[in-house]
């Protein structure tokens, strides 16, 4: 009776709202919106009860042809280029315990439709979700959880997503191209390549103080230190779809004020923004001419003109903008050294980028080594850099309250350069110049201004020593940057 | 092996928990309260079914707890059918901003009715004369991006935000009375599960901080209150009493609904020490704990770790139950058994520091509690076996 009335309730606002002054209109009751290749119809998700099925209807609504209708859930269609649907079905119908304990095998894997017929692309006790397929439909891009450690903690360093790839036609295992960059509380969802093939872009969690925002990268270039935000700090960003003239990208965004979710479109060179409508993962028709997006759990569609080309800039300010400029430094430290310092140049705002870099001789053995510590008068270990099972970068929040970033490559008797970096919205650790691990960001950090010493060494076993230590403002020279949006493009 | 000694155990928790059940009797009110966050047992009993909701409670009765204090939420998941927080399929990977896990508890239908675990535990404790409380925290996520509330991830237009105007989906401010308003409707929520008390724990607090809260309202409050002045730090002391009347707003609230269902509603506090309220405020929210216990908003308060000397542990941790006894109004007051060692204060840090055994650490912390005059002790939490048996043989000597 509750679920009769509900549809009756949506069709009567499905009948009243057909068009908006703007031009929306509702199609269906769904989400997830997807335009089939020639423009004329729409695949989407309806929750059913508490089941997710997948449907087929006209651009304008009508008859839905089921793909999809359970048992179990399916999800996230999208169309190949030959008129086929990828999409996320499983059937976990255990209970979590059972399936801990090897008594279940089920998950969410990807499924392919075409001429009538379904195929299992991928199966498993893993989640493959939110595919697309590359423009020439020989791939599918996704996010997987398959592989990762089943670790629950925080501060869990194993991924939680990977993005993969898989052949459409050969079919056979996936294959991962990215892991989630910080552990746990990091990941990604909805990977898209451009139409013309080169650029991936996807929804990216950075960590657990940061928001969504979309990152891309060039098809190939899967390390890290090849990613870019491409979206804006201020906004929160995921679920991107390129326009079919590779120039333009529409995805779900959130700016301070906003009424809730809106749909967002960006042009992917400059960075120019738009808000355009109240609503969730948009996508373009084929013909660029056209958006459809969800709300409330209603499709809709609606005219893309002119008037909805982005035109707006926000402020951005990177990390790394500041060239290194070293503030202090010592050199040859075998035992603990206290070394007073002073002056205005130490005075750190939770708006400086510094750096502290150590450059030491260590026996690769656990025991607590703190190699570098800046003692202010707002808190004794305001920053420090320790070695003992791993390396840490410490520094403290505005009330004190500890925080780091934790390397692990920290093996054997050698001499190590680590290189610590407080951002205004991260912490990051670089060993020997490689790409830096980043933690916390936008944890609201401590301003020092009153310095009282560095002191350098302490914990050193015998024939170990610190050769070099330096503190200083801006980016360090030895640690490669991240790339930036005109990187990604050239 | 593995059966054999569980059931040797569960044996021994049933002899355990008559002779516990004779003690109270005799003692008056002691309370023995086990918080526990079925989560924790995931691996080893199936909480998605009464049968392991029961072999939980059995574990848990081990330690000789007497009063069941049961977590309704990990993170911002709910462990019941939740109205308020359920909108469509919100695991993973149905809602594209929710982080996956694979670990059990990513697997877990928190929200559904498989998981609703209430109505077993709340009979359980009722068939063996035990309390039954529920146990909630202040937090929308755990620290842990894939516990976030569904209602946080679903209203960006409630975020939380920092000085600089970047918007945060780990929380919602609650400067916004549509926050409020939500968080009031899963009050009646808890309500309706009928416990006997709730208790709202400001540690769990999952980030939250008036770093954070410069919202929309906030800003427009600041501009009312201090005009054209800039919007301050954080440390601002102001930013904090301003933050901070908005959480008293809604604790009286809270505890307005809990008054008219004739249940008691219990704050639980971290690192309290023998001074004023000035560090304590810096801590949480922004919100003096002993004015509202003062003015009976709270009917009881847990402390649930304090910052004692080192140098002289039970002394000064002594000293501060005394202080919070004296300063609570009629409040009254649980003081913390703690198995982990969060926040230094766990039986295993006084063991080290005093050089005593961790079972003559038990009895001499129940033992400050009692001389107190506190209601009761807090076990937090108790997870799988992570009371060890002289520790629960201590216990139960302890208030024998």
């Amino acid at each position: 009776m509750k679920r009769a009335l509900t549809l009756l309730c949506a069709l009567v606002f499905l009948a009243g709202c057909d068009r908006s002054p703007i031009g929306e209109r509702a199609v269906t009751q769904g989400t997830n919106p997807a335009f089939s290749p020639d423009g004329s119809r729409l695949a989407f998700q309806r929750l059913d009860g508490d089941v997710f099925k997948i449907g087929v209807t006209g651009v304008k609504g009508g008859a839905v042809e089921w793909i999809e209708e359970g048992p179990g859930n399916a999800a996230y269609p999208e169309w190949t280029p030959a008129g086929g649907l990828i999409y996320m079905a499983g059937h976990d119908h255990e209970t979590a315990y059972e399936g801990w304990h090897g008594k279940s095998k089920n998950g969410y894997g990807l499924r392919l439709y075409e001429n009538g017929q379904k195929r299992t692309l991928t199966s498993g006790r893993c989640r493959d979700y939110t595919p697309s397929v590359s423009p020439d439909g020989s791939k599918a891009y996704f996010v997987t959880t398959r592989g990762v450690a089943s670790e629950s903690s925080a501060y869990s360093k194993a991924a939680s997503s990977r993005i993969a790839e898989i052949d459409l036609a050969a079919g056979g295992e996936p294959r991962i191209l990215m892991d989630s960059p910080n552990g746990n509380n990091s990941g990604f969802v909805q990977p898209v390549v451009s139409p013309d093939g080169t650029t991936l872009l996807w929804g990216h969690l950075e960590n657990f103080f940061d928001t969504w925002r979309i990152y891309g990268t060039r098809i190939g270039k899967f390390g890290k230190i090849d990613w870019c935000p491409v979206s804006p700090r201020k906004l929160a960003a995921l679920a991107p779809r390129w326009h079919p003239n590779g120039k333009l990208i529409c995805f779900t965004g959130f700016r301070k004020g906003d009424p809730g979710w809106g749909v967002w479109v960006e042009e992917i060179e400059t960075g120019k923004v738009r808000r355009i409508a109240t609503g969730e993962n948009p996508c373009f028709s084929p013909d660029g001419r056209s958006l459809a997006y969800d709300r409330d759990g209603v499709v809709y569609v609606r005219p893309f003109t002119a008037a909805d080309l982005p035109d707006e800039i926000l402020p951005e300010q990177r990390d790394d903008d500041e060239p290194e400029k070293v503030l202090w430094s010592k050199e040859n430290v075998s035992k603990e050294t206290g070394l007073v310092a002073s002056g205005p140049q130490f005075a750190f705002g939770d708006n400086t980028t510094f750096f502290v870099r150590v450059k030491a001789k260590l026996d690769g053995t656990q025991g607590l080594r703190q190699l570098l510590i800046g003692e202010y008068a707002e808190h004794e270990y305001a920053f420090q850099v320790f070695a003992n099972y791993a390396v840490w970068f410490s520094t403290r929040d505005f009330n004190g309250k500890y925080l780091d970033v934790k390397h692990n490559d920290y093996k054997g008797a050698r001499e190590y350069t680590f290189t610590g970096i407080r951002t205004p919205h991260a912490l990051m650790l670089s060993v020997d110049g490689g790409v830096p691990v980043v933690s916390m960001p936008r944890a609201k950090v401590l301003s020092v201004k009153n310095l009282k010493r560095f002191i350098v060494g302490r914990g050193l076993k015998s024939g170990e020593c610190v050769i070099k230590a330096e503190v200083g403002t801006g980016w360090p020279s030895d640690v490669p940057k991240f790339k930036k949006r005109e990187d990604l493009f050239k | 092996m593995k059966n054999v000694k569980w059931e040797m155990r569960n044996g021994f928790g049933a002899v355990c928990l008559a002779s516990l059940l004779a003690c109270c009797q005799s003692l008056g009110a002691f309370d023995v309260v086990a918080l526990v966050d079925s989560l924790d047992f995931a691996k080893y009993y199936d909480i998605e079914t009464a049968t392991g909701t029961v072999q939980v409670l059995e574990h848990v009765l081990l330690t000789h707890a007497n009063d069941i204090w049961w977590r309704d939420k990990g993170g911002g998941r709910m462990r019941y059918p939740s109205t308020c927080e359920m909108w469509q399929v919100s695991e993973a990977p149905f809602d594209k901003k929710r982080l996956p896990s694979e670990d059990i508890y990513g697997y877990l239908r928190l929200e559904s009715p498989r998981g609703n675990e209430f109505p077993v535990v709340r009979e359980e404790c009722r068939k063996r004369g035990l309390g039954f409380g529920i146990h909630t925290t202040i937090e929308e996520n755990h620290w842990y991006s894939p516990l976030s509330s569904n209602w946080t991830l679903a209203h960006p237009e409630y975020w939380s935000c920092t000085r600089e105007g970047d918007p945060w989906m780990g929380t919602c401010s609650i400067l916004y009375p549509e926050v409020v308003e939500h968080k009031l409707k899963m009050v009646d929520e808890r309500l309706a599960l009928k416990p006997q008390k709730i208790m709202l724990d400001f540690w769990r607090n999952g980030a939250w901080t008036y770093a954070r809260e410069y919202s929309a309202p906030a800003l427009a409050e600041w501009k009312r209150l201090y005009g054209d002045e800039p919007v301050p730090e954080a440390t601002d002391p102001r930013w904090q009493k301003m933050v901070g009347a908005h959480f008293d707003d809604y604790l009286r609230k809270f505890s307005a609904k809990c008054r008219a269902a004739g249940v008691e509603f219990i704050g639980g506090f971290v690192g309290i020490d023998d001074k004023d309220d000035a560090s304590l405020r810096s801590r949480t929210c922004g919100f003096s704990w002993r004015s509202l216990a003062k003015e009976g908003v709270f009917d009881a308060v847990y402390v649930m770790s304090v910052t004692y000397d080192p140098k002289d542990p039970f002394g000064s941790t002594e000293r501060i139950y005394r202080n919070v006894m004296a300063n609570c109004g009629k409040a009254k007051v649980y003081f913390p058994l703690a198995s982990y060692n969060f926040e230094k204060c766990g039986i295993g840090e006084y063991a080290k520091l005093t050089k005593l055994s961790e079972a003559e650490v038990t009895k001499r912390l129940v033992k400050m509690a009692r001389d107190a005059g506190a209601r009761g002790i807090v076990l937090e939490c108790v997870d799988y076996g992570n009371y060890r048996p002289d520790v629960c043989a201590a216990i139960a000597e302890a208030i024998r």
